[in-house]
């Protein structure tokens, strides 16, 4: 409207001074994506007089004195002036204004300048994350967001990362041992306006059938325009339910230059895998072997027997057993790998398009991985008048991953295989070491499809009031077929095939009204009504024994039993019915308030329950525009802003519920239908509530040089659903209860800081953090500590988790350790009894410790070491996140550096202590059976040994009483805080004048490092590549380095 | 101002569709039925009543020997000659739980002996101390009963009086279950409300049976005297079911609560006159069949049953594993072994009892019909030898060597002759506490007890068994007519005859393990996880 009327102003003035002027013609671009912009303001003089503006192409002709300055202004870009000296033709390239109250972010469904928002959100340019290749795009987001965790846990390419806005939002566990994992309480996703959960099924990639791959993974980096997240309740409140752990929204680019712009990136890369573990090998294991059964056997004869019966010890001139095989290296190598990605754009303001093709392939550093994309994207735009609008997309992908033979995120097959003895024969038919083989061999094939398409209507009743309506609609199919030959299953061929899909519809009708009542009064109001539907099925198959090795079907041979199929029971259809509004007032663009309101109903809860009600406020008031900051000219704006809001999500599936109904059998001849004992159903389960508080500050000095948001926020979740065993008189064994609250509170801060910013030079540097704390406040029943009891035991193992109230959610409980016993007289001796301190082994016998066995705190002073005496220890979730962006600009070329920061957290190194305990048996062969080489480490050497560190690993006849390496320790318990450089990349910007001729308008050429180093005291090999709950496992998915060389070019 | 309707109509879509959209949000699912699409139509409450009923016959009565325990427990019983040796009869005959409880069932354990063990994998008396599949039908049960009424909101068809019918029979299967749980594990935790979760802690077992009792009291009339069809005769609760445990609770709590004995029995005249009276005199649904057509009756729904767990080859209902039964203990393998020679020296039963106790019940020379309707001895011609068989039980219909699928008659909870005989006990034993009245009692005592002596065309009281006594005369015909039945253990111990020498013939409880909980079963100490309220019972854990 403004600029409507700046335009007309400037046409009126310009026939007044239309006299004795050149006529200057040229093009405004935009920096970053290099598309023209439309509806520049072009002015001139001193006092910056609107002349004209831009048209749709970017393109303008204006007739001027002809040594004027131009000056160049557009929202959410830096102004730029130009001395026309005489010049007739200007190709004008303006930079986005990082930061400033012109930025638009997203809160809730619209898009706001931020000087009238008064949610918490960020946005985060495509741009900053289009020089690294990968299968996440996740994953380059790290470190980048005050307030967002990223933690990349695993490797495996094509699975997603796992993502914590403010804090952690839900602290169920389940699984058991090292497989334990935290319930994933996601962000909720919407791409392209096609919205999806991320914690329903594709989540992890194991627990489940299927192909695990995540629809983030299938989104091409190139294609993406910009990220928004939404952080606090205001900004996320809109989206109901859903939005309760914020809300992530990505947009791919569109179509913005008449000309067709072609623009082709291509990546060359390198992975590498990290530092491998080093082993013993050879003559050296086998030496280490025999010399550790001498030493520590019951007796000499007992251990000449015990290598005499292990003939991989004792014949070690029969050749299957005389070799030193290095494992790792056959599974883990560096690859070679490519991208290409060619995208299409042309267009008008009246119809504009893009299409983007793009192939990825990530060959996995682990054998037999990997993971191929194919994407193509295409979006319209046609606005025929300025009163309606209609863009549609669609995108088609498919993903293609193969996992070999483990789960991907976990691969067990490598990890039990790597651990094989050395002197084991390399894999082969004859080799003995079948689960390498199966690791190589097994013929895995993973895909998934999607198709997304979105589209959104808008139309103007009357001035101010539109009407809208957004369509989208999203289907995902997903296949597993993995074939395992005979030859490495037992002599059974195995052939298992899943197939699942998934359809998402949602559709939002809207109405937009926005009017002001004289300049100063400026009022929006917003309604909508949101209908979702979400359906999922999945089939699963599995034969056994095909003919041959050759035939992988259809038919076997086996007896029914091995022949299992049908319908997954992981089904689902979930509906969702919302409607609410926003209001804002906004006066003088120095107050705004902002009420937002929405109720939902959705089927997980059934008809009868209640609706979800979610309501948020939101105040801002930029100071920066008072009279007595008008003084101040060095400060460029200034604003705080709060925000308050509740989410109210009734919780709970219908069954948990109402009970779940089975066909239970018959009486009498009669069928009958009674309830499954698993869960008793809850009637009065609560709704969960999540309450938010927000405050911010925010503030740019000496135009531009250094802008910071400083905020914080409390967020408190009442009533998470919790699972509890209930006493056996009830017939049920478990009950879900939500009797249980944990609160997150914490700073964040984001600083900018621009020492240079010429033409020519130009520096950026970002910094953010967060510190988060969370507290656990209330359990069920009242009670003060809960131990959840693993479900499954590694090694004998048990790997249990406490929850107790006021101190961080999620705690383990270990073994304090104090050191190793030096000798036999320093082990403590119970007065009262005479007998020294001892454990019990599994058949309830006592076993004495002695010394260079390590000595763990008797808490509870009975001289006897049992569960009684583990203590509550540590905090998986980290205490600060942030992270640290440098961009440099030099004439042609860019450094560009990111790096992030996770501190205060800790890890337990299981790994280690499973590699340590290898030497707990020194006859196994196949698994666990990789020896370390033990002289890196700080360990028990002989009687009188005070200094060691590590427990004498020898003694293998009472090891398996006294699990000296027991996990749940706090010698393996490790501060995990590191900082890590993620990617560095040099860029160069080849002048346009060397390549006009060829028809090349612009191109560059990069070279990237990626995940380039981890500053860190942990002992293990990677900080970050560990489970949600701080568990380094030894069969996890390490994270690859990789080398890129790549290239943009645009025609 | 066109516009402006326009705008609004456009808003009255946009949130009108608000009044539609519950059955918008209601999503049935696609695997399993949840509570709220559930409890719909009389139908479904008819399927969950039958679950009530299917739990209590799955997971309690055929899951384990528990049903058969009545008859071994303490019992005169001797392991039969069959190889290799039921040592459980010798254990639970002496009260040995312990022994009985620690042979492994998954016959995995390092220390197993095959034949000290082999029959626990059969016979699962290692999982009686679980009480929670009965607690599971208390719950059920107790859903049932709040959920029944609910449904007629949905369901018009769905009338009042069956309302209170399945009420009626939710609370018998409530009430049914404490009775097993309290003569199982003397207290136990009492509720009767829906969805409870709450940890609770045991509740005296004679409070649990006087809180039965009024459930019972109140609920009786409810359920019907017959059913139209005729195959949920004796198979689902009848109002004679009803008073038959009624009668049951009245004896326990006499037995424990002393002081007011007296009112139970009396309480007990009065239902068995109901049962007389109503029963069989007005309604005609219940009678005494002759010995000659006794076989029917173990066949199940009969008139002479009260209530029964069904079994039917035709259903593919038999017992999975017969060692879990009475019957299938005191059956000549070749009978149930299609292809086994009858005449090979293993055709001995796998339990017998002593001869001096079948010498009681059935004296020398004293006719009796149940012992040709019921007893074959195979080679000797004597009921007492240790290789008799008893085939009350026996599918005769399925000939000689009927299989495992002989054993498919129903097992039997109560039966008209046991509500009979405990009314003439109770009668006597009111006339042996009072003195005023006796006569009249004992004369009615009397006569109640020649009612199933007469039908056995045996010697009617004073002859023998009990030597005059006519409370002794009771408790042996008890142990004549129902023997198999699961009875004697629990009729030794509400009497207390089971710490009497001259009855104990085992010799496997004195009075003061008695009082020590020795007469109770173990309980598993799962039952203290997740509830800090729960005491084992003392005398075992």
């Amino acid at each position: 409207m403004k600029l409507l009327l700046a335009a007309v102003f400037s046409c009126v003035t310009l026939f007044v001074v239309a006299q004795g002027n050149i006529t200057v013609t040229g093009v405004v671009k935009s920096k970053e994506s290099n598309q023209p912009i439309s509806n520049v303001t072009i002015s001139i003089g001193k006092n910056e007089t609107g002349v004209t503006t831009s048209n749709e192409n970017g393109e303008f002709t204006i007739s001027v004195p002809a040594n004027t300055v131009l000056t160049f202004s557009y929202a959410g870009y830096e102004k730029q002036k130009v001395n026309l000296n005489g010049r007739t033709k200007l190709d004008i390239t303006l930079a986005v204004k990082d930061g400033g109250m012109e930025q638009v972010v997203v809160q809730g469904f619209q898009k706001r300048q931020k000087q009238f928002s008064t949610g918490s959100s960020v946005t985060i340019s495509g741009k900053d994350i289009q020089d690294v290749p990968t299968s996440n795009v996740m994953e380059l987001l790290q470190g980048r967001v005050a307030g967002v965790n990223i933690q990349n846990t695993t490797g495996m390419p094509g699975f997603s990362s796992s993502i914590f806005v403010r804090g952690v939002s839900n602290i169920g566990v389940s699984g058991g041992g090292n497989d334990a994992f935290l319930s994933p309480s996601s962000p909720l996703f919407v791409i392209d306006g096609v919205p999806f959960d991320p914690n329903t099924n594709f989540e992890y990639g194991f627990n489940q059938g299927g192909p695990g791959i995540s629809p983030i993974s299938l989104i091409p980096p190139e294609d993406i325009e910009d990220f928004s997240f939404l952080k606090d309740a205001m900004a996320t409140s809109v989206y109901g339910s859903r939005g309760a752990n914020g809300v992530i929204i990505i947009t791919t680019k569109r179509g913005r230059s008449k000309k067709p712009i072609i623009t082709y990136t291509g990546n060359f890369v390198l992975s590498v895998p990290p530092g491998l573990k080093s082993v013993l090998g050879g003559k050296e294991e086998r030496e280490s072997r025999i010399k550790q059964i001498l030493e520590n056997d019951t007796t000499a004869y007992s251990g000449r027997d015990r290598i005499q019966e292990n003939p991989f010890l004792a014949d070690y001139l029969n050749p299957y057993y005389n070799n030193s095989t290095n494992w790792q290296s056959i599974f883990y190598r560096p690859k070679f790998n490519m991208t290409h990605n060619i995208a299409a754009a042309g267009g008008d303001t009246k119809f504009n398009y893009k299409s983007n093709l793009s192939y990825y392939n990530e060959r996995g550093i682990i054998e037999n991985t990997g993971f191929a994309r194919y994407t193509m994207g295409l979006n319209t735009e046609y606005m025929p008048t300025q009163r309606f609008r209609l863009f549609t997309s669609i995108t088609a992908s498919l993903g293609n991953q193969s996992m070999g033979s483990g789960t991907g995120m976990m691969q067990g097959g490598v990890a039990t295989a790597a651990s094989a003895s050395s002197l084991l024969p390399p894999p082969s038919f004859f080799s003995g070491n079948t689960t390498a083989l199966g690791v190589s061999q097994t013929d895995n094939e993973n895909k998934t499809g999607r198709l997304a398409a979105n589209m959104d209507v808008r139309y103007e009743l009357v001035k101010g009031l539109n009407i809208q309506n957004n369509l989208s609609y999203d289907f995902t199919t997903g296949r597993t077929n993995t074939f395992t030959p005979s030859a490495i299953n037992n002599n059974y061929s195995l052939r298992y095939s899943y197939d699942s899909r998934r359809e998402g519809i949602n559709n939002r009708a809207s109405l937009n009204y926005t009017t002001n009542f004289t300049e100063d009064h400026l009022i929006n109001a917003f309604v909508f009504s949101e209908v979702s539907l979400d359906k999922f099925m999945a089939k699963a198959q599995q034969q056994s024994g095909t003919p041959n090795d050759q035939y992988e079907g259809p038919v076997g041979y086996i007896s029914n039993f091995q022949r299992r199929g049908g319908i997954l029971n992981s089904n689902y259809e979930t509906r969702l019915f919302g409607y609410g509004g926003t209001f804002q007032y906004n006066y003088r663009k120095k107050y705004v308030l902002d009420f937002s309101y929405r109720l939902d109903g959705s089927s997980t809860n059934g008809p009868n329950q209640p609706f979800v009600k979610v309501p948020a406020v939101g105040l801002r008031w930029n100071f920066n525009n008072e009279k007595f900051m008008e003084r101040l000219d060095w400060v460029d704006y200034s604003s705080v802003r709060a925000s308050w809001g509740k989410n109210i999500v009734p919780t709970g599936s219908i069954f948990d519920a109402y009970g779940r109904y089975v066909t239970s059998g018959q009486y009498n001849n009669n069928p009958a239908t009674g309830l499954n004992w698993e869960y008793l159903p809850n009637v009065g389960l609560l709704p969960r509530i999540t309450t938010q508080l927000s405050y911010a500050l925010e503030a740019g000095f000496l135009n531009g040089k250094f802008s910071t948001v400083l905020e914080s926020y409390y967020k408190q979740l009442d009533n998470e659903l919790f699972n509890i065993s209930i006493a056996d008189h009830n017939g049920f064994a478990k009950f879900k209860t939500n009797y249980m609250s944990h609160v997150n509170y914490g700073y964040e801060f984001t600083v900018t800081y621009r020492p240079f910013n010429k033409e020519k030079f130009r520096w950026n540097i970002s910094a953010n953090g967060a510190f988060n704390h969370d507290i656990l406040t209330r359990l069920p029943n009242d009670v003060r500590q809960i131990l959840h009891k693993d479900e499954s035991t590694v090694g004998g193992i048990r790997q249990d988790i406490l929850y107790r109230l006021g101190r961080n959610s999620v705690s383990n409980i270990l073994y304090h350790y104090r050191g190793v016993f030096p000798d036999d007289a320093s082990v403590p001796v119970d007065p009262s009894t005479g007998l020294p301190y001892y454990t019990l082994d599994g058949n309830g016998n006592k076993v004495f410790f002695k010394g260079g066995d390590p000595y763990w705190t008797d808490l509870d002073g009975n001289y006897i070491l049992d569960e009684r005496d583990l203590v509550v220890a540590g905090n998986a979730f980290p205490k600060f996140t942030g992270g640290l962006q440098s961009m440099l600009t030099y004439g042609s070329f860019t450094l560009t550096m990111n790096m992030s920061i996770t501190a205060g957290r800790d890890i337990l190194n299981n790994s280690l202590a499973q590699r340590l305990a290898s030497y707990n048996n020194p006859v196994a062969s196949q698994s666990n059976a990789a020896l370390v080489p033990i002289n890196e480490y700080n360990f028990w050497q002989g009687p009188g040994d005070v200094n060691a560190t590590y427990p004498n690993p020898y003694d293998f006849t009472r090891s398996d009483a006294v699990k000296p390496f027991r996990f749940n320790q706090t010698l393996f318990q490790e501060d995990g805080s590191y900082f890590k450089l993620n990617t560095v990349t040099v860029g160069y910007n080849v002048p346009k004048s060397k390549t006009h001729r060829y028809g090349i308008n612009y191109s560059r050429i990069y070279f990237t490092a990626n995940n380039v180093y981890t500053f860190s005291n942990y002992s293990g090999p990677d900080p970050e590549n560990v489970t949600d709950l701080g568990r380094d496992r030894a069969d996890g998915y390490p994270t690859r380095r990789t080398y890129t060389i790549g290239l943009n070019v645009q025609f | 101002m066109k516009m402006k309707i326009k705008c609004l109509l456009i808003l009255a879509v946009v949130l009108g569709i608000t009044g539609g959209c519950k059955k918008f949000l209601n999503v049935k699912p696609l695997d399993d039925l949840s509570g709220n699409n559930f409890w719909e139509t009389q139908a479904d409450v008819e399927r969950f009543t039958n679950d009530v009923y299917r739990i209590f016959k799955d997971e309690f009565a055929m899951k384990t020997a528990v049903l058969f325990m009545g008859d071994v427990r303490c019992a005169p019983v001797v392991v039969g000659a069959a190889y290799p040796p039921r040592g459980d009869v010798t254990f639970l005959s002496r009260n040995d739980l312990r022994n009985a409880i620690a042979a492994d069932a998954s016959r995995t354990s390092p220390t197993y002996d095959a034949i000290r063990e082999w029959w626990q994998r059969n016979t699962r008396w290692d999982l009686i101390d679980d009480w929670s599949p009965l607690f599971k039908v208390v719950q059920a049960a107790n859903i049932l009963y709040e959920e029944a009424p609910k449904v007629q909101a949905k369901d018009p068809g769905l009338s009042d009086k069956m309302v209170r019918q399945y009420q009626g029979e939710a609370v018998f299967m409530r009430c049914l279950s404490y009775f097993y749980l309290i003569r199982l594990y003397s207290d136990v935790p009492y509720y009767t409300n829906a969805y409870n979760e709450k940890s609770l802690p045991r509740t005296s077992h004679v409070e649990v049976a006087k809180k039965c009792l009024e459930d019972l009291e109140r609920h009786r009339t409810d359920v019907p005297w017959a059913y139209p069809d005729p195959t949920y005769r004796a198979i689902r609760a009848m109002q004679s079911s009803m008073l038959a445990l009624e009668m049951h609770f009245n004896m326990w709590l006499a037995g424990f609560d002393k002081t007011n004995a007296n009112a139970y029995y009396q309480k007990v005249d009065e239902l068995g006159d109901i049962l007389y009276n109503q029963g069989e005199l007005e309604m005609g649904v219940l009678k005494l069949y002759p010995i000659s057509q006794i076989f029917t009756v173990f066949q199940g729904r009969s008139q002479e049953g009260l209530f029964e767990i069904p079994q039917n080859i035709n259903y593919g209902l038999f017992p999975q594993n017969r060692r879990m039964t009475y019957a299938g203990t005191v059956i000549w393998e070749s009978n149930l072994t299609n292809n086994s020679n009858a005449n090979s020296v293993e055709d001995n039963v796998e339990m017998n009892y002593m001869s001096g106790f079948l010498r009681t019940l059935y004296p020398d020379e004293q006719p009796d019909d149940r012992i040709k309707a019921w007893f074959t001895f195979n080679n000797v011609n004597t009921m007492y030898a240790a290789n008799s068989q008893m085939l009350k039980f026996y599918n005769i219909a399925l000939g000689p060597k009927g299989g495992d699928n002989a054993l498919s008659n129903n097992y039997f909870i109560f039966r008209y002759p046991d509500a009979i005989l405990l009314q003439a006990e109770a009668l006597a034993s009111m006339a042996n506490a009072e003195g005023t009245a006796a006569g009249a009692y004992n004369d009615k005592a009397a006569q109640l007890l020649n009612r199933i002596r007469s039908r056995a065309n045996t010697a009617l009281f004073p002859a023998n068994p009990g030597e005059g006594s006519l409370l002794d005369a009771i408790f042996f015909e008890r142990c004549k007519e129902l023997m198999g039945e699961g009875h004697y253990y629990y009729d030794m111990v509400r009497t207390g005859r089971i710490y009497n020498p001259k009855f104990n013939y085992t010799n496997s409880m004195s009075y003061g393990q008695f009082l020590q909980g020795a007469w109770t079963w173990p309980i598993n100490k799962k039952a203290q996880t997740n509830n800090p309220l729960i005491q084992l019972n003392n005398y075992w854990n």
